[in-house]
């Protein structure tokens, strides 16, 4: 005989149901997630020899002990993808195995860059949410209430590796205090190819914009792939060409006291008549390029110069073999004021309404300590490059044994963050927000008037720096 | 057992009092509206609350002595910014020329379904997913088929012989801007169409045979019958699409977060990069606020026009 099922037998049995999903979500158990939503990881990266071999010489190395914690102590973080999964991977098992030994429950959320200005923004407004985040640029000035002082390990860190760059302290220090550790610098370069610079005289490749700018008219008259340099909103690569070549000509937003704006100058007038005349020899897409579109172009052959990470030779190696034969790297050009140049940087924060302060400057400390992470750096082809200045000499470093990412070596030295001289925290990224300097060079590049460029360049400022 | 307490009537249990209370009109209306009352305080009018409050200050992210009440500050400055003035422009431009031809082809669409006889449902079925299918996946699509270097439409056209060089069409400002106005207008087509159909139905068929009858042609049936007998739907459909387009986000934000050069930014997009990405709340608050006057007066006149019916 059956029987029907009773209003309370069916709550019963959806409450036993429901308990028992909880149950099993919160088992003790160190909570793993990985969400890899930029579009240079959707290419698919195998393993390479070149890594594997290093990185495992090193992994297998004794891990040094760790201070463990009472039961219960838990922490969430919230990181960066780097584009080879590789990477995301040796740093979920470095997390996952200090967890286990510490005795921490981690848990980790590897999430695409846009993403985490968001998150920590509502983090820090909302007062809730992770306890460990990764920053872009200067952020660590934007929530500076918000963040614990993690001026202990920071300092001791620095005191044993040969110091922080400038660019580090310039990021995470605020008020004296470290607010943030600084985690990594995407290290830039000029991706170039070198059969066709080779044919129109460039075999050994251009040293300043001058030379690039010849060179751009060389391969365009040749009828080879053309210079192709980003001016549409691509937030890593158009800023680091703009950024650069703005500072390279002697141009700067606003002077070293961060409020007085000096972007009308004849030094940025020269940058943006530079560009203008640039950008008739480069591809005409680079105004719709995003921080995709330049490694789509490099790969399929359509360019033959780009600024960009490593990731372009290290996904042409799978993608495109024949174009990654030909593939290298040089140092961003020089402009009349040298070689300065634009960094994007990544840095570790802990809020300070986390619970386990202690656990989470724990963390910190082992993740940037030189045993776990040069395995990590190593992984990233040099996208991941150190700020500890001592570690840039481990003989294991990609830009140590590879001649192709040769280039690669010593950026940390020579970047600098938006807002440059000043150190300016909030005005500076609502600029780099606004787009301002980029569009100011894209306007240009398509033909406004360079008076009205710097004109419009000029109130935009004005009304942030003033405010 | 029921035991009598006054000797008459029989005592009853706390829920039976408790029943025959909540059934009492007084009561159970007000009961069963506050879920939906609810949603919509929590949901809509609090962060409606917090934008104006906002609006109205300086507030800033994560500063605690920022906040403070600066009155109309914020909206003067912005009158005064140029990118601000262009969003303003952008919004009107985007709205009024998407909602136009929405309309067009939504009604369009309305009539040939209407003939329609063979496989009614799948049609219909079929002409709903642009709108059914959530935006920022199909923005996706669109993405790759204005790409600059793998644009179907560029084959498309390359190999016709209509254009002889490709075009660029997230690049420049008035293409971007077409391209957001297509994928909107492909978007939007069938929310009229399928609105329009439903009053199209409901248009009694004699009124077409008259007219037959007494010589009218198809485009003064159109004219005559068809669209006077429909305005009401037309109205109410047009102003709720107008209301939406203005508030739009997405479009613009996977296809071109609002550039070239800020040319296709709305008002939805440009406060988000002011108030997230740039930090300055009150700011971003301000420009999704300048909506709101525009957006009132729609729903008065619609509002209006249906009581007049």
């Amino acid at each position: 005989m059956s029987k029907k099922i009773s209003r309370r037998d069916f709550l019963r049995f959806g409450a036993l149901g429901g308990a028992s999903v909880v149950a099993t979500a919160c088992a003790p158990q160190v909570i793993e997630k990985t969400i890899e939503v930029t579009k240079e990881v959707q290419v698919e990266v195998e393993k390479t020899v070149i890594v594997k071999e290093e990185v495992e010489k090193l992994i297998t190395a004794t891990p040094a002990p760790v201070q463990t914690f009472p039961d219960g102590t838990k922490l969430s973080m919230k990181l960066r993808a780097a584009f080879i999964p590789q990477a995301n991977e040796i740093l979920s098992a470095l997390i996952k195995d200090w967890g286990a030994r510490s005795n921490v429950q981690v848990e980790v959320d590897i999430v695409s860059m846009n993403d985490l200005q968001t998150i920590a923004a509502t983090a820090a407004e909302t007062g809730a949410g992770p306890d460990i985040v990764e920053l872009n640029q200067n952020s660590a000035h934007l929530f500076a209430e918000k963040l614990a002082d993690i001026s202990d390990v920071c300092e001791d860190l620095g005191s044993r590796f040969g110091g922080w760059h400038e660019v580090g302290k310039q990021a995470c220090i605020v008020d004296g205090k470290w607010l943030a550790m600084p985690r990594f610098l995407a290290a830039h370069a000029m991706n170039y190819r070198e059969d066709t610079l080779g044919q129109v005289g460039y075999a050994t490749p251009p040293k300043t914009w001058d030379e690039m700018l010849d060179l751009g008219k060389k391969l365009k008259d040749a009828g080879l792939p053309p210079i192709g340099l980003p001016l549409g909103h691509a937030v890593g690569d158009g800023n680091n060409f703009t950024y650069s070549l703005l500072w390279s000509f002697g141009g700067k937003e606003v002077e070293e006291d961060g409020k007085t704006v000096a972007i009308n100058s004849p030094e940025t007038a020269a940058a943006l008549d530079f560009v203008r005349e640039l950008y008739q020899v480069m591809l005409p897409d680079t105004v719709s390029w995003d921080d995709a579109s330049n490694n789509r172009a490099f790969l399929g052959g359509e360019v033959s110069v780009t600024n960009n990470a490593a990731s372009i030779w290290a996904t042409a190696r799978t993608a495109a073999p024949d174009i990654f034969a030909v593939t290298n790297h040089f140092p961003y050009p020089e402009g009349p004021k040298g070689a300065v140049l634009y960094g994007e940087l990544m840095s570790q924060c802990v809020f300070s309404y986390t619970k386990n302060l202690d656990a989470a400057k724990a963390l910190l400390a082992y993740l940037n300590e030189q045993a776990q992470y040069e395995p990590w750096s190593i992984a990233g082809y040099s996208f991941l490059y150190p700020l500890l200045k001592d570690y840039e000499f481990g003989a294991l470093m990609p830009w140590n044994t590879q001649p192709k990412l040769a280039a690669f070596k010593g950026v940390a030295g020579l970047v600098h963050l938006p807002g440059y001289p000043s150190s300016a925290g909030r005005p500076a990224s609502e600029a780099f927000a606004k787009w301002i300097v980029l569009d100011m060079f894209a306007k240009a590049a398509t033909g406004e008037a360079t008076p009205d460029v710097i004109a419009w360049a000029e109130e935009q400022l004005v009304s942030i720096y003033g405010a | 057992m029921q035991v009598s307490i006054d000797g008459v009537n029989p005592a009853r249990s706390p829920w039976q009092r408790f029943s025959s209370w909540l059934d009492r009109e007084r009561v159970l209306g007000p009961v069963l509206v506050a879920p939906a009352v609810i949603l919509l305080v929590v949901l809509i009018a609090y962060p409606f609350g917090v934008a104006l409050f906002l609006a109205v200050s300086d507030r800033v992210i994560a500063k605690a002595d920022s906040g403070a009440f600066i009155g109309l500050a914020n909206f003067t400055k912005l009158m005064r910014d140029s990118i601000f003035r262009q969003t303003v422009v952008n919004t009107l431009n985007y709205a009024l020329v998407s909602v136009l031809f929405k309309l067009v082809l939504g009604m369009l669409m309305a009539l040939v379904l209407n003939e329609i006889t063979i496989f009614k449902n799948f049609f219909r079925g079929i002409l709903l997913l642009p709108w059914i299918v959530p935006t920022s996946l199909s923005a996706l699509g669109w993405l790759w088929m204005f790409d600059s270097q793998y644009s179907i439409f560029n084959r498309i056209l390359l190999s016709a012989g209509i254009i002889d060089q490709k075009i660029i069409w997230l690049g420049t400002g008035l293409w971007a801007m077409l391209s957001v106005q297509i994928v909107n207008i492909w978007r939007g087509i069938p929310f009229f169409g399928i609105s329009l159909l439903a009053g199209l139905q409901a248009i009694p068929q004699d009124l077409y045979e008259a007219a037959e009858i007494d010589g009218a042609s198809s485009w003064q049936r159109f004219w005559q019958i068809t669209t006077p007998l429909l305005m009401p739907v037309t109205v109410v459909v047009t102003l709720f699409s107008i209301v939406q387009t203005f508030a739009d986000f997405q479009i613009v934000y996977v296809l071109t977060r609002g550039g070239p050069i800020n040319s296709t930014h709305l008002f939805a997009t440009l406060a988000h990069q002011v108030a997230i990405l740039g930090g300055k709340l009150g700011e971003g608050a301000a420009i999704s606020l300048f909506m709101f006057p525009v957006l009132v007066i729609a729903v008065v006149l619609q509002l209006r026009y249906l009581q007049r019916l």
